[in-house]
């Protein structure tokens, strides 16, 4: 899910940091604050939850769209974001109550300066098990030369990855995988490329491998000229890549948090029985997506009992410390809410 | 006194602003104090990466204007001095030229590929429009008089062009290349965030990434810095270009 | 050699309306010869040059130009100076010069002689802007002298002098003519200067332009201008007065036609 924010989040990121800024400087609320309903539900607990139109995300969606949420006397409004990028800000200043931002080192680095947010469910969880949603993909005439039988024959390849890629999770598993083979990061070229124009850079021969993520891979693969050379969840089992974060408002009152968590694992129960024509149309809903590619595609495996792997964490920690990129690492107590899913 | 004025109103409002970031009134993870921002930006100034990133930034700007300026410059001289010409792009120009040139930026990637020249290209278009658009409204507002004394005194071709379209048409020209210039590196630094390893837009990318504001700001005062010496440098060239427009 | 100009008409045609400027013009000039025009203002006399300089075209009647090496050089100098603010001086002068193919120096050291010889030897590489009205007007003339037209154009050229700048440059405009005798029409407002320079005086009536008369002034020549008075001219002067009476009151204040 990160990945996919990854992907799709810098288009707009000139607007995004203008916006962000401006609603940092508290001149532009991100929406007019909700109307307490005049309604008997007025009892509902006003809660704000950022979303993004991922295949991932549509989790959120399912809660709020089966009442999940409103079970728990939350009155959810789902604010949809194009980028990842304003969450973590907006977590921090309390403008929205619960997000899945990007793993990135922004997010641990304003953990360390004092910021209120917190990693509190498990989004995309790479299991050897299931699907992967993320995959290292080549040309299938390149693929059946045997140009890329063995990861020591990725030493100077160009490599496409999703905007800001490197410094993130695609630079994580990369790193991971050219480390099998004894080579580093520099020993390839890692190219930036926008969604719109990944499938064609490789295809036409600009980049030599590229890192997809859902429904992209489904898409090129039903053409017949791409191979997978391998996927996120080989390279990294149990790695969580992305999580749902709480703002400050549910960390001050656990008890919120807590029964917004009841209604997202109660969502994950339902999204884990498969691709059903219920949450196919709601995913696809939510996405925008052709209901046939959301069925055809790899769909995030979420955890059913809302456990984080912290140790997995900790370990991209240390490689974006290695990389400079965080000024010092955050433990699991210090970057996850505690006693939110034992209690229940 | 009045010169002192706005030196003044600056410092004191950054020392409100680090007043407040080191007492907490304001978030100082979003609005680091100017003390921490400006360390940051010493550090900058003596790393090896930030040089290179200027080096990239400054490279695709001035490429971008060159191609970019040169071509509106052309055209609009071109445009300037013949009417067909005008007649039959003028509709083309004013349907282009407010198109947002971000918004294309992957078309021009699916073109020209994803290395520098997509890049450079985007620039060019930016700096391609108010060049061309300028010099053009300057070859028009050139004194009809002026042209019935080079047709009078037989001026065609390229000493027409050399000695009254160019000159004439001259001190819109550099308001168009100044117009063009901050254009361009608006576009250059949002490209770099959308696309580039290097740069300052990258390293504006990568500040976010990391949420190191101080960074950011960092990189804004030099973004900053270079509109204001861009700009400097054209006043001193305008100057130069223009010893005629003596002060009244 | 002479130019004639044979039943011209022009009008201006704009969307606010069709203004006649000239109405069947016709009159000859030979080659040597200083023709003056006189008129009250708007009757079309700049038009009339812009005509015979080609910059213009009739909308009937015909321009020619008759014996000359078709077609013969005109060089007109402009109402309102027209100096290219953005060259100096000189370069300004050198243009009609630059314009026919002269090489650098030696178009600059023409340009320089005729600078000298207009008393602006030491304006040179200044700009335009940095002269005074005459001195412009005055750079505005040696511009078209020293391209040595076979037929000279001038629209009201000492306009902003004042009476003893005037006299000064109408001698050097003499003298300058006498040396090499091109076909002059030069456009004044002023009478008495037709009279002291021209070989013949046409008058012409207001809207549409026409010329009305045709006045020889008893001189001879050389002519010697300085300062004198010159009573053999004042019958002329009344006559040319007489012609443009009407056409001049039309244009003043209706209250002092009635007084
Ligand atoms: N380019 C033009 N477009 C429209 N009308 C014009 C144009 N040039 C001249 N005219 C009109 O033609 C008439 C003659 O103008 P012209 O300039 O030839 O007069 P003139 O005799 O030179 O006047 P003056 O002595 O005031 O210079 C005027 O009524 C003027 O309004
Ligand atoms: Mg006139």
């Amino acid at each position: 899910m990160l990945l996919e924010k990854i992907v799709t989040g810098h288009r707009n990121l000139f607007g995004v940091a203008m916006i962000t800024l401006m609603t940092l400087a508290g001149c532009m609320p991100i929406n007019s604050p909700v109307a307490p309903p005049a309604t008997p539900t007025a009892a509902l607990v006003p809660v704000r939850v950022g979303t993004l139109p991922f295949i991932s995300n549509a989790i959120l969606k399912l809660a709020e769209a089966e009442g999940y949420f409103a079970e728990q006397g939350l009155d959810v409004e789902l604010v949809l974001f194009r980028s990842p990028n304003e969450l973590t800000p907006l977590l921090i200043k309390g403008e929205l109550d619960a997000a899945a931002p990007g793993l990135t080192a922004g997010f641990f680095n304003a953990i360390a300066k004092g910021a209120r947010i917190r990693a509190a469910l498990p989004l995309t969880s790479f299991s050897p098990t299931s699907c992967s949603v993320v995959s290292y993909l080549a040309r299938q005439s390149d693929a059946a030369n045997g140009n890329y039988d063995s990861f020591a024959q990725w030493q100077g390849v160009n490599l496409g990855v999703p905007p800001a890629g490197q410094e993130g999770m695609p630079g994580y598993l990369t790193d991971m995988i050219l480390q099998q083979a004894g080579l580093t990061l520099k020993d390839v070229t890692l190219t930036p490329l926008d969604t719109s124009i990944q499938g064609e850079a490789l295809r036409s021969g600009q980049v030599d491998l590229l890192y997809a993520v859902e429904p992209l891979t489904t898409r090129l693969m039903s053409d017949g000229d791409v191979a997978v050379l391998t996927t996120g969840a080989v390279v990294a089992p149990d790695l969580t890549a992305s999580i749902v974060a709480f703002g400050p408002a549910f960390l001050d009152n656990p008890d919120m948090g807590r029964r917004f968590a009841q209604a997202y694992l109660k969502a994950v129960r339902q999204y884990r029985e498969g691709k059903t024509a219920r949450n196919v149309a709601i995913i696809a809903a939510h996405t925008g997506l052709d209901p046939a590619l959301v069925k055809a595609a790899c769909w995030v495996d979420i955890p059913p009992e809302g456990a984080i792997n912290a140790d997995s964490i900790m370990a991209y920690q240390r490689w974006l410390q290695a990389q400079g990129l965080l000024e010092q690492l955050v433990l699991p107590e210090n970057f996850i809410v505690q006693g939110l899913v034992e209690e229940n | 006194m009045e010169r002192w004025l706005p030196p003044a109103l600056l410092l004191a409002g950054l020392a409100l602003w680090e007043v407040a970031a080191r007492a907490g009134w304001i978030s100082a993870l979003f609005f680091p104090p100017p003390s921490a921002i400006t360390l940051t930006l010493l550090r900058m100034l003596g790393s090896v990466d930030f040089w290179a990133g200027l080096g990239s930034t400054l490279m695709r700007l001035t490429a971008g204007v060159l191609i970019g300026g040169g071509a509106g410059l052309l055209l609009g001289w071109l445009m300037g001095v013949s009417r067909p010409l005008r007649v039959a792009l003028a509709p083309l120009v004013a349907a282009l030229h407010p198109l947002p040139k971000l918004a294309l930026f992957p078309i021009v990637l699916v073109i020209l590929g994803i290395g520098e020249s997509s890049k450079v290209a985007l620039v060019a278009l930016t700096a391609f429009f108010p060049m061309l658009l300028n010099t053009l409204a300057g070859v028009q507002q050139i004194d009809p008089t002026h042209w019935e004394v080079a047709a009078n005194y037989g001026a065609t071709g390229g000493k027409l062009l050399r000695r009254v379209v160019l000159p004439g048409s001259l001190p819109m020209t550099l308001t168009g290349l100044r117009l063009a210039v901050n254009g361009a590196l608006v576009v250059t630094i949002a490209i770099e965030m959308l696309s580039a390893r290097q740069g300052l837009g990258a390293t504006i990318w990568l500040a976010w990434q990391t949420l190191r504001t101080e960074d950011l700001y960092a990189t804004l005062v030099v973004i900053g810095g270079l509109g204001l010496a861009s700009n400097q440098l054209l006043e001193s060239a305008t100057r130069l270009l223009l010893p005629w427009k003596g002060k009244p | 050699m002479h130019l004639s100009v044979f039943h011209i008409t022009k009008a201006f045609i704009s969307p606010r309306g069709t203004i006649s400027a000239l109405a069947d013009v016709t009159f000859t000039a030979f080659q040597g010869e200083f023709v003056a025009l006189v008129g009250p203002s708007g009757c079309g006399k700049s038009t009339l040059l812009r005509l015979v300089a080609g910059l213009l075209a009739p909308d009937s009647g015909q321009i020619d130009f008759t014996g000359w090496p078709q077609p013969p050089k005109r060089r007109l100098v402009f109402q309102d100076h027209a100096l290219f603010p953005w060259m100096t001086v000189a370069d300004n002068v050198a243009f009609g010069l630059e314009m026919d193919g002269i090489d650098r120096t030696d178009r600059r050291q023409r340009a320089i002689a005729q600078l000298e010889s207009m008393g602006l030897a030491g304006f040179a590489d200044h700009y335009p802007h940095e002269l005074s009205g005459g001195m412009k007007q005055r750079a505005a003339i040696a511009r078209a002298f020293v391209t040595q037209p076979d037929i000279l154009l001038m629209d009201e050229p000492l306009r902003a002098l004042d009476a003893q700048t005037r006299l000064v440059i109408q001698e050097e405009l003499l003298s300058l003519w006498e040396r090499r005798r091109p076909l002059v029409l030069y456009v004044t407002h002023d009478i008495e200067e037709a009279l002291l320079l021209a070989d013949r005086v046409l008058v012409m009536s207001g809207r549409p332009g026409q010329v009305r008369a045709e006045v020889t002034p008893p001189l001879g020549r050389p002519r010697d201008l300085t300062g004198r008075a010159h009573p053999e001219i004042e019958e002329s002067k009344w006559q040319i007065w007489k012609l443009l009476e009407e056409d001049v009151r039309r244009q003043i204040q209706p209250q002092r036609v009635t007084s």
